[in-house]
């Protein structure tokens, strides 16, 4: 904090960029929409349930969060579901054409490569993670390494624990020694100890 | 048309420690892409992990879908394995461990 600001007792102002990482289908999305909606009173993507709904990086700007005499102006980005492969044939389970089901998919692979270079621009991340099911898989493990290696803080939100079938604690004993906080991103429950976590990082 | 035949490779530790990263994954690309099976001791960090995904999903259509890459580790307590393999129309692998010895099962169809 700098003298003129302890002296007239204004808050630190830190410029943050988060990123959203995971799997397809771990609710990144509903996520942003849920903080950008009660923060700037906007939602910004779209969730249907079609797989890689998002193809493109989303950026949020100014999205001013205040928390413990700190105020984070954070950069959101809503990054494309993390897959090693896109097969177009999944699309059209939910009445794409093939052609349409093809063009989805090129447009997938495109915002997959987007969010793997994501990896060198956040301050810190977020890994959403579905507490429906078993999160062991090479996407969260290359995640985790590839944050590890560069030293980029993360939080593992173990999300939709609204459902019945969620097992946050399962997550949190396979993730033990990381931070993992159980969230809802549909209801927002937690949400705010997921900001505070991110808030606690940013020093 | 599926691969009349398919070939698995095995990259021991010491190999894969002399090689340069760059041309390891380019050598990667070009066994995938060939429709080859590459079963590596150890296995890749997750740079190299990140790095080889963004060269393969570049090759992506309607029948090369991208990669797969497993880690056995269940079968041995010492030993890791990788498989990386190609997820496409014509092939895929499913892996059964058990204790000191692991199976890859590949299956290729060409009415898939």
């Amino acid at each position: 904090m700098g003298l003129l600001q302890k002296l007239f007792g204004r808050t630190e102002s830190i410029s943050v960029r988060i990123g959203i990482f995971g799997e397809v289908g771990a609710g990144k999305t509903t996520l942003v929409n849920y903080i950008t909606r009660n923060y700037i009173g906007v939602e910004v993507g779209k969730v249907t349930g079609i797989p890689h709904e998002t193809r493109e990086i989303k950026e949020i700007e100014n999205v001013l969060i205040r928390h413990d005499g700190k105020e984070l102006n954070i950069t959101i980005v809503d990054t494309p579901g993390l897959a090693t492969y896109i097969d177009y044939r999944e699309f059209m389970k939910y009445g794409l054409s093939e052609e349409e089901a093809i063009e989805r998919a090129k447009e997938a692979t495109k915002g997959v490569v987007e969010a793997l270079k994501e990896f060198e621009k956040v301050d810190v991340a977020i890994i959403v993670v579905d507490s429906t099911k078993l999160p062991f898989n090479q996407i969260n493990a290359m995640l985790i390494g590839n944050l590890e290696i560069r030293k980029i803080p993360f939080i593992i939100a173990a999300n939709k624990i609204d459902r019945d079938d969620a097992k946050p604690d399962v997550i949190k004993e396979i993730f033990q020694n990381k931070p993992v906080v159980p969230i809802s991103a549909l209801t927002g429950e937690n949400v705010d100890k997921l900001i505070e976590e991110i808030a606690k990082r940013m020093r | 048309m599926a691969p009349e035949q398919v070939k698995v490779e095995y990259v021991t530790k010491e190999y894969l420690k002399k090689q340069n990263e760059n041309s390891f994954i380019q050598y990667l690309v070009t066994k995938i892409l060939d429709g080859s099976v590459i079963v590596l001791e150890g296995g890749l960090n997750p740079v190299a992990q990140a790095r080889l995904l963004m060269e393969v999903l570049n090759y992506i259509n309607s029948r090369f879908f991208g990669i797969d890459m497993r880690t056995i580790d269940n079968f041995s307590k010492k030993n890791k394995i990788t498989v990386i393999y190609p997820k496409s129309r014509d092939m895929d692998l499913r892996v059964q461990e058990s204790a000191g010895r692991f199976s890859l099962i590949i299956h290729v169809d060409s009415f898939r």
